[in-house]
């Protein structure tokens, strides 16, 4: 990514150092997108330039703006001009939501129970083609949770089906993976709820 | 408000617009963008402050990125709207209409034609 030759010119690489010091209050993907960037702008604007020619450098370093203004633009940037007033928001908000982000949502709560396991991943397909979505909302949509509704569906409807009494013995004998009442509860509480905020997440997102 | 502070607010929040129009044709390069923007009087004070807001649209979706080697000197980060960054680009266009012909129509109330 470096071009040794302009970025060693005093004047550029003087910039440079102030340009990494000044970074360094940025997250460390962002920092080296942005320094990134600055040197492979460099690169083309002083192809034109003879580098021996201060007045020439200077001109292009000082088109380019302080390295502090331009980590200041990066910092201020965030959260997105969505939020900074203007006509932007009223753009955004309220968008209508596409048919394929309805199907995903719906099938990603209940395909499993209707087509079951392969229902979900109808919804799973949906849910990853579709642009309204970052992959962070992806994730979170696929992990809360595997299948929908159909695991805590089958818990919450079969929970007896994990003790048994032996007739012959009189004993309680409870297959494994059954979770104590008091803790069962508040388990297959958070089973139900968890899919239905993520729904509703989803469709947050999908609207901005 | 000093003459530079207001048109540092007029900037903020279109100036994204500005480079999402730059792309609708083609994918660019950030040094082509950022030349383009500031051929045009007022729209860019500082060229270095373009990158950060190319940054924030890669990690908004609104633009994709990729590698692509150069004629002269080492790879290129070239810029492509994407799906959503069109759907934002469309939609800003007719905000910023209805917007632009709002304000026009105060200004130019009292004005002799």
């Amino acid at each position: 990514m470096t071009m040794p030759d302009t970025h060693r010119q005093p004047l550029v690489a003087d910039y440079l150092d102030r340009l990494d010091e000044a970074a360094l209050r940025l997250p460390p993907d962002q920092r080296s997108e942005l320094i990134d960037g600055i040197r492979e702008h460099l690169d083309s604007a002083l192809a034109g330039v003879d580098s021996t020619n201060e007045a020439q450098v200077r001109a292009v370093l000082d088109r380019l703006g302080a390295p502090d203004e331009i980590v200041a633009a990066a910092v201020e940037g965030e959260p997105p001009a969505w939020a900074a007033p203007g006509p932007a928001p009223a753009a955004q908000a309220g968008s209508a939501l596409g048919v394929r982000e309805i199907f995903a949502v719906i099938l990603l709560l209940i395909g499993g129970i209707i087509l079951p396991v392969l229902g979900w991943f109808i919804g799973l397909v949906l849910l990853w083609s579709s642009d309204r979505w970052t992959n962070r909302d992806k994730i979170i949509g696929t992990f809360v949770w595997p299948g929908g509704y159909l695991l805590p569906v089958s818990l919450g409807l079969f929970p007896a089906q994990m003790c048994t009494t032996d007739p012959g013995t009189g004993a309680e004998s409870c297959s494994g993976g059954g979770l104590p009442a008091w803790l069962g509860a508040p388990v297959l509480v958070v089973l139900f709820l968890a899919p239905l905020a993520v729904a509703g997440y989803l469709i947050t997102r999908a609207r901005r | 408000m000093e003459p530079r502070g207001l048109a540092t607010q007029l900037r903020r929040g279109t100036v994204e617009y500005c480079v999402l129009a730059l792309l609708r044709d083609r994918e660019r390069y950030g040094f082509e963008l950022v030349h383009e923007l500031s051929a045009v009087d007022g729209m860019v004070t500082s060229e270095g402050t373009i990158y950060p807001l190319l940054s924030r649209l890669r990690r908004e979706e609104l633009v994709s990125t990729s590698w692509q080697e150069s004629d002269s000197g080492p790879p290129r980060r070239y810029y492509r709207l994407t799906r959503s960054g069109q759907r934002a680009l469309d939609e800003f266009s007719d905000e910023w209409a209805r917007f632009r012909d709002a304000v026009d129509h105060f200004l130019s109330i009292g004005r002799p034609r």
